[in-house]
């Protein structure tokens, strides 16, 4: 006879204490996450989020799909390998939406007293959704990073269209013409942000004229693809147990 | 025997809490910390002044003045190709309802040339309360911020009486504080409970870490199969859901806003005004500047080509006057403001029409020292810079730029 022994001597204890893994080990994990991937996206989605004069029809369509996929990939790969959950872009998602709105009011109106409306997060859960189900449906991380990413791209602005539409009202002001969002941007005054700093509207698709939204979409969808790919090969390293097992 | 530990943990918890309950209000913009030369040497500032230091939530601040860009720019500093007439306050305090720059709308950014000067005037709206500092601003591309003068100014009342309203081209009416915000939390809210929904779902199937995970591993190639049919139905109607909705949403604001237009994102080109100089002209023969006595000493070669008699009335340099009280006087706006009324002195005394003269001028205030001008001797180019206001026997000035080394006296 061993002289360890299992405290565990039935299914129902068994039970139990897989349940109470879970309700410790997700909300470590979830908080982590929310953390992590909040600071990720500051760092290179950054100004493009945090301010409606900043989200244009070229560079907000183009940047912020690209950047967002990274986290969402890595825990593809996570989630579905080991556990066979197709969740992992929907949790990332929302983890973020919860960081980002207690940081835009807390930080942003609390601290700095911006207007909410100024600030307020882009809308990525329909395409985290998209690329789950997609997942779900092909039962594939290939087909997800092939299909599912390009359409996690393609869908971003006009996922984000009814949110935005309004402060692209045309406007004037002192005899020039501005959009409602210009306005906001340009009233509440903003020291360490002059409006020259804005990366908007900035590029060489002048052939595509005013139907340049399309073509940004399509390219922030085909670079996603690589990217779902790239950091899928980082959520297999960052997922090794090799460390746990040594422990 | 003193416990090292214990000690040790009260010390970190007292000083954090001591950091945590002290969080001192920010008194200044960081004006002192500036390299001097930079100061001195880029864009000098002068007749700025705020219509009001006190008013109420929803009433106007006027802010003008002038601003001149020094003609021996410091080559390690990007010229102001791409600038931004700004104001430096602690978050919007107020909206900025207009700008102006030589009358023309400074709404977007600006190129200027060196060696001109500019007008400017901004007019804000009050929009919480608060007592703050602020300070006309320019913002020059790859060069950062370039602080002006600043003046304590105190708004009253309560933020929610605030309102701006603004009527678009399309002819309706908002409020630009709250304009858009429930239609964007409305959204927010709707994607963020379907999230929630997905999840939970998954969440609720039970213990699903370990027991997942071991069933993964037991199946091996046949670990899709964990995956139910149901379960696969569920992602397409979430799939064809999701982008209905997209789709219906994107139609949907076409319809509700059909008139809309991209960020604007254009620059304007403004001329300069008329020389401030008006036909009077300096140059530097020497210039030291005694440390024992705070003390910027100079030699000026003045020709006057006007039809009156000047007299050096102001020196003014990184926003602080010397005054000689004998022909220009002003006195500080507040406690930040430095104006050292007595602290121009020079010999030579007028220069007639068509003459031309050596003037010995001498700056001595404290103000060297409490706004680190003094460091200049320390700094990588150390040539200083300010504006000369001269004045004849009617009051008329001529403003004129002067600059060049700066020696140090240390006894």
């Amino acid at each position: 006879m061993s002289a360890v022994q299992s405290a565990i001597t039935t299914a129902e204890q068994q039970h139990r204490v897989y349940k109470a893994f879970d309700w410790i080990v997700i909300p470590i994990v979830v908080l982590v996450l929310i953390g992590a991937f909040h600071i990720h996206f500051m760092l290179t989605g950054g100004d493009w989020d945090f301010w409606i004069d900043w989200k244009d029809r070229r560079w907000w369509v183009t940047v912020t799909p690209i950047t967002l996929i990274f986290f969402p990939a890595a825990l593809h790969y996570l989630l579905w390998t080991n556990f066979r959950l197709p969740f992992g872009a929907t949790l990332c998602c929302a983890g973020l939406l919860i960081g980002e709105w207690m940081n835009r009011v807390i930080n942003f109106v609390g601290w700095a007293y911006f207007p909410l409306n100024m600030v307020v997060p882009a809308e990525i859960i329909p395409m985290a959704l998209i690329l789950d189900a997609i997942l779900l449906i092909s039962r594939s991380l290939t087909v997800t990073g092939i299909i599912g990413s390009m359409v996690w791209g393609v869908i971003f602005y006009p996922a984000n269209w009814a949110l935005i539409a309004p402060f692209h009202v045309p406007i004037e002001n002192n005899g020039v013409m501005m959009s409602v969002a210009d306005l906001i941007g340009y009233n509440y005054v903003r020291t360490g942000t002059p409006e020259y700093i804005r990366i908007i509207e900035e590029g060489t698709l002048r052939t595509f004229g005013e139907d340049v939204t399309p073509v940004s979409a399509f390219f922030a969808g085909f670079i996603s693809v690589f990217m779902y790919f790239i950091w899928l090969g980082f959520g297999k390293v960052l997922s090794r147990t090799t460390w746990v097992k040594r422990l | 025997m003193l416990n090292i530990k214990k000690a040790i943990a009260i010390l970190v918890a007292v000083a954090s809490a001591c950091i945590a309950l002290y969080a001192a209000p920010a008194m200044a913009h960081g004006e002192k910390s500036q390299a001097a030369y930079l100061r001195m040497r880029t864009l000098l500032w002068y007749d700025v002044e705020v219509s009001t230091v006190k008013l109420k939530v929803n009433e106007e601040l006027v802010m003008t003045g002038k601003f001149y860009w020094f003609y021996d720019w410091p080559q390690n500093i990007a010229k102001p190709d791409l600038a931004f007439l700004n104001i430096g306050i602690p978050g919007p305090v107020f909206v900025r309802k207009a700008s102006y720059i030589n009358g023309v709308s400074g709404t977007n950014s600006t190129s200027f040339d060196i060696g001109a000067t500019y007008e400017f005037k901004v007019i804000l709206k009050a929009r919480r309360p608060a007592r703050v500092h602020m300070h006309a601003l320019m913002n020059v591309s790859e060069a950062g911020p370039l602080i002006g003068p600043g003046r304590w100014v105190e708004v009253t009342g309560n933020q929610s009486d605030f309102t701006n309203e603004v009527t678009t081209l399309t002819g309706e009416t908002i409020d630009l504080e709250t304009y858009g915000l429930a239609n964007a939390i409305k959204w927010h809210v709707f994607w963020g409970v379907i999230a929630a929904a997905w999840l939970l779902y998954w969440i609720f199937q039970g213990p699903i870490l370990i027991p997942r995970y071991k069933t993964v591993k037991l199946l091996g190639e046949d670990a899709d199969d964990m995956v139910t049919p149901f379960q696969r139905t569920l992602g397409l109607v979430m799939l064809i859901g999701t982008m209905v909705v997209v789709v219906w949403s994107y139609y949907d604001a076409h319809k509700q806003y059909p008139v809309t237009i991209p960020l604007q994102s254009g620059q304007v080109s403004i001329p300069a005004l008329p020389d401030a100089a008006r036909g009077v002209n300096a140059e530097m023969v020497d210039a030291k500047y005694r440390v024992p006595g705070r003390s910027l000493e100079f030699t000026l070669k003045v020709t006057n080509n006007t039809n009156s008699p000047i007299r050096i009335g102001e020196y003014t340099a990184a926003n602080i006057r010397w005054m000689n009280p004998e022909v220009s006087v002003a006195e500080p706006a507040d406690s930040h403001d430095p104006v050292a009324v007595n602290g121009l002195k020079y010999e030579g005394g007028a220069v007639m029409p068509g003459e031309t003269k050596l003037l010995k001028v001498s700056c001595t205030d404290a103000a060297w020292e409490t706004y680190r001008l003094a460091k200049l001797i320390y700094d990588p180019d150390s040539r200083f810079g300010g504006l000369v206001f001269f004045f004849d026997e009617e009051g008329t000035r001529s403003v004129v730029a002067i600059g060049g080394p700066l020696l140090p006296v240390f006894i």
